[in-house]
């Protein structure tokens, strides 16, 4: 009997502490990470999180994580320029806001060129290409013998989505707006069923800007480490002119 | 005050006392339990019926030896002798009886199993005076399902899971959804949802001993949810001194089911441990085949679930039991390139149960739920949670019979519900307190009658309930005993109540930039009427009932465009009617066969306006055959089982933003049907092979409540009980 009463205050003891372990908001915190806040390291320019010392490669780590966003990246200068506007924004409107230079833009996943032009290539490996880069002349000449087509931007009217409110009336609001199909193919977002199903291309893409240098990029990834969607990381490495060897 | 306190303590030491029988001078009473062939039964309970006490076991040789009061001038009284496997009898006892010889009939149709979900007091099922159905353990192996999801649309009609958006899979109960039919495991609530369902992949049926459903509202006794039914889903304990079991499965889309137990059980300790793992690799769906037409989803994606399950429970005296469970749950879907989709559930609860007196016993229970859902993002290798939901519950429950007519339940429940979300803004948690107490009188005049009246309050500290909170039950049974069967007649009233969730409450999503979704805090909650009535004529091997109900549902959550908002908003709606009948045959042949069929009809009517529309499909069917044969070592076990569920016509809006305008949609119905056989040998290896979708349907165009079926599919596996080899034997040889 007294073996069991002694059993019975350990079934209390346990119960109290199972209790007060178990706690009211939960337990066993620690299996989970804290999503770490993107911070970017300060020494770096504004939209960069990495950047080789020669300058010739680096990361980019866009918030395209709005509708009413373009971010416009200038890799001659090394700045990126977030520009918010209103639903009520036009072509006109926002051409008399954007930046001076600047070689892309990102709008959520749509990306335009300042006067350039690029491609998809076959490439799923940077230092593939940079070999295959090196082996020719010039970079023109690497892109010709490699049959890669570069494409200008289009204007469209109805890609660029700036307002998903009116959805479910039928419609949404569109800027119309230049728009390169080819970088942008760089993940494909299938809305036929509810969530998205979100497709990441392994390509590198070749964007020549409108004076001629020549860069190879590729979507490392389009979610933040909290997990929101929107934020891109974009890797990216400076080839030369087209009339120069690889840099 | 002083006054009426003491005079409710007076009330209740009276009825404790009332329970406390006085010893008497004894008649002895011996003789036989035997079944119809003569073979003698062990083990058999000799019952006082009266006093519902045991008076006596049988030895090997099915003698018993009962001693009883004496009887008081005038008093009739019975013996009851009851064993399992086979239906009680019941002998009167006249003053110069001295032997009895009782002669049991097999319970082939499990109408003496034990439930005790609609009444939270045990009864037998022929008697209970809820409408209860029960899934045994040995159905569950012969379907070889692993959760309950598969498994209830097989044995019940109207039952249908199907996916809501993102796959996530959504109850349809006769009518009734997720939200409106209260999951208990052990009698406990469940942590966790999405889009308005619990996890029910959570719900394996490994070492489950059965499964009570309780169809109608049962607020009164369970407090909120309970509006549509009640499953609750009953542990089993360790049998045997030691047991060791060892199973795994294989079968079409890489599905693969591996499972151990092991258990004990000594005088004073009984313990069971189970862990079980499930996978499955991605299932695409075929091609539409009705042009212009688009599937819901292109692949139910892959997934991989892992269980843990411990129940351990120890008597230190006769009177007195604790029981202590814990359980981990982990479920990871592969449903982007990006993410996992990742679940986990941590239980755990403590419970003593203590017999004060013969008549009398109190519960004490203590329970935790933690739910979390959980991004694993591949890029950062990181597992990033964004969901948790916390519940700690505390209960009391006194059951008390007195005057040998009455059963007194009374008892009462604290709910502290945590809700940590990326549903709130900026990913905050909300919380709130839930108190109830409830009260429940058991009359049972005579033998033939019982009656059932129970009310409950529930308060919640995040909204008003006032009196939406009480809710109330009024139900019983009338029961006509013939030579060789019963007629069971039952009829009942009872309150249901759903309160608003947290969710409900204090929701803010941004829903893909397209709308938001707003909670409401000035939500009241939803109640319902539940009437029902059922005729059941039962004999040794043959059961047949048909009953209906009707169900007046007031306030109903759910969400509808906000024009103010410019988004989606929790409201309640205006009242609306559920009605339906069910059918149901169940026969036990000679030979082994066996055969059963079910019938559910069930009718919506929303008024016009209302941001719902019929989602039931009207006509549902299940029909069963069996066989079972054992040989002196080898027993064979073949299911073929179906289920039809018929097309569904709704008239669905058009927009979500404007509910003026409404297009008829028609949904196919379909029929499934699977085979099942198994073959035991010693009773301790038993090979299964199973064929689900046997005339490989496929549905042309998958919508959400399609069947999530791609044809024909085959699955095998074995089972191993290695405590079944007898060592001690095979040593000696």
């Amino acid at each position: 009997m007294k073996h069991n009463c002694r059993f019975t205050l350990f079934l209390v003891i346990l119960c109290a502490s199972v209790g007060l372990l178990t706690g009211c908001h939960g337990i066993c915190d620690w299996i989970y990470d804290d999503p770490e806040e993107d911070l970017l390291d300060p020494s770096l320019p504004d939209g960069w999180k990495e950047l080789s010392d020669d300058g010739l490669s680096g990361t980019l780590y866009l918030d395209a994580s709005s509708y009413t966003r373009w971010n416009y990246v200038d890799w001659l200068n090394t700045r990126y320029t977030p520009l918010d506007f209103g639903t009520d924004i036009t072509p006109d409107s926002l051409a008399a806001i954007e930046p001076v230079a600047w070689d892309f833009a990102v709008h959520r996943y749509d990306v335009k060129t300042h006067g350039g032009r690029a491609a998809e290539t076959r490439y799923t490996s940077i230092d593939e290409l940079l070999s295959d880069c090196r082996s020719a002349n010039t970079v023109g000449e690497w892109l010709s013998t490699q049959g890669i087509q570069l494409e200008s931007d289009v204007w469209c009217d109805s890609v660029v989505t700036i307002d998903m409110s009116h959805m479910l009336d039928g419609y949404l609001v569109y800027l119309p707006s230049f728009y390169n199909r080819q970088i942008s193919h760089w993940l494909d977002v299938n809305t036929s069923q509810m969530p998205p199903i979100y497709t990441k291309s392994d390509r590198i893409y070749v964007l020549v800007t409108g004076d001629g240098r020549a860069y190879a990029l590729w979507l490392k990834n389009y979610i933040s480490s909290g997990g929101v969607k929107g934020f891109m990381t974009i890797g990216y490495r400076y080839l030369g002119f087209l009339v120069e060897p690889l840099r | 005050m002083n006054f009426r306190l003491s005079k409710i303590l007076f009330f209740v030491v009276v009825l404790i006392f009332c329970g406390v029988e006085k010893a008497a001078s004894q008649v002895v009473v011996t003789g036989s339990v035997e079944d119809v062939s003569g073979n003698p039964i062990e083990g058999a309970f000799l019952h006082w019926e009266e006093g519902g006490t045991v008076v006596g076991i049988t030895d090997t040789a099915g003698r018993f030896r009962a001693e009883l009061p004496a009887a008081r001038v005038g008093e009739k009284r019975t013996l009851v002798a009851r064993c399992p496997g086979y239906l009680s009898l019941s002998l009167p006892i006249k003053d110069d009886t001295r032997t009895l010889r009782f002669q049991l009939e097999t319970d082939a149709l499990n109408l003496e199993g034990v439930v005790i979900t609609g009444t939270r007091t045990p009864k037998s099922l022929k008697d209970a005076p809820i409408i209860t159905r029960v899934i045994s353990a040995q159905d569950i192996a012969k379907v070889d399902a692993t959760d309950v999801g598969e498994l209830l649309q097989q044995e019940l009609p109207g039952i249908e899971f199907t996916y809501s958006m993102n796959q996530q899979t959504s109850l349809n109960m006769c009518g009734f959804g997720g939200t409106n039919v209260l999951f208990l495991v052990d009698g406990e609530r469940m942590a966790g949802e999405t889009l308005d369902n619990i996890d029910y992949s959570r719900l394996n049926l490994d070492n489950v001993q059965s499964i009570e459903i309780v169809k109608g509202a049962a607020s009164s006794l369970y407090g909120s949810n309970a509006v549509g039914g009640v499953v609750n889903l009953i542990s089993r304990e360790a049998a045997k001194p030691w047991s060791v079991n060892v199973n795994a499965r294989y079968g079409s889309h890489n599905n693969q089911r591996y499972g151990a137990s092991v258990g004990f059980r000594t005088k004073r300790w009984n313990s069971l441990t189970s862990f079980q793992y499930n996978s499955c690799g991605d299932v695409m769906f075929p091609d539409p085949k009705v042009e212009g037409e688009q599937n819901a989803y292109e692949k139910i994606y892959a997934f991989r679930t892992l269980n843990f399950k411990e129940r351990l429970s120890y008597e230190p005296i006769q009177r007195l039991k604790f029981t202590a469970r814990a359980g981990y749950f982990f479920r990871e879907r592969f449903s982007s390139e990006t993410a996992n989709d990742r679940y986990r559930d941590f239980s755990g609860g403590l419970k003593a149960n203590y017999r004060f007196i013969r008549n009398a016993d109190i519960e004490l229970a203590y329970s935790f739920d933690q739910y979390d859902k959980s991004d694993f993002l591949h890029a950062f290798r990181s597992d990033v949670r964004d969901y948790s939901n916390v519940q700690n519950s505390i209960r009391v429950l006194y059951n008390q019979r007195f005057f040998r007519k009455f059963t007194f339940t009374i008892g009462a429940d604290y709910l502290y519900d945590y809700l940590l979300s990326y549903m709130f803004v900026d990913g905050g948690s909300e919380s709130q307190h839930n108190i109830d107490g409830f009260l429940q009188l058991d009359y049972e005049p005579s033998q033939a009658w019982e009656i059932i009246g129970a009310v409950r309050y529930d308060y919640f500290s995040e909204f008003k309930a006032s009196l939406d909170g009480l809710t109330g039950k009024l139900s019983g049974i009338y029961k006509k005993k013939f030579p060789n069967g019963q007629l069971s007649l039952r009829g009942s009233y009872s309150g249901g109540f759903r309160a608003p969730t947290l969710k409900e409450l204090y929701m803010v999503f941004d829903m893909a930039s397209i709308f938001t979704i707003y909670g409401n805090q000035n939500l009241k909650p939803q109640t319902s009427h539940n009437f029902q009535l059922s005729l059941e004529y039962s004999r040794a091997k043959f059961n047949v009932a048909v009953s209906g109900f009707y169900n007046i549902v007031d306030n109903s959550i759910t969400t509808t465009w906000n024009k103010e908002l410019n988004g989606m908003q929790y409201v309640n709606i205006q009242k609306m009617d559920v009605v339906g009948a069910e059918l149901s045959l169940n026969a036990r042949f000679d030979y082994g066969f066996g055969a059963s069929a079910s019938y559910a009809y069930t009718y919506e009517h929303f008024p016009k306006g209302v941001p719902l529309t019929t989602s039931t499909r009207p006509h549902a069917l299940t029909a069963k055959v069996t066989y079972d044969h054992a040989w002196k070592k080898v027993a064979l076990n073949v299911v073929l089982s179906g289920r039809y569920m018929s097309g569904l016509t709704s008239d669905e809006y058009t927009s979500l933003t404007d509910l003026t305008q409404t297009t008829r949609v028609h949904y196919p119905g379909y029929t499934i049907w699977r085979f099942n056989t198994s073959v035991t040998f010693w009773q301790a290896l038993r090979l299964h092979f199973t064929i689900d979708n046997l005339f490989n349907y496929i549905p042309k165009v998958y919508y959400s409540n399609s069947p999530q079926t791609v044809g024909i599919s085959f699955s095998g596996g074995f089972s191993l009980d290695i405590d079944q080899f007898n060592f001690k034997k095979n040593k000696k040889r």
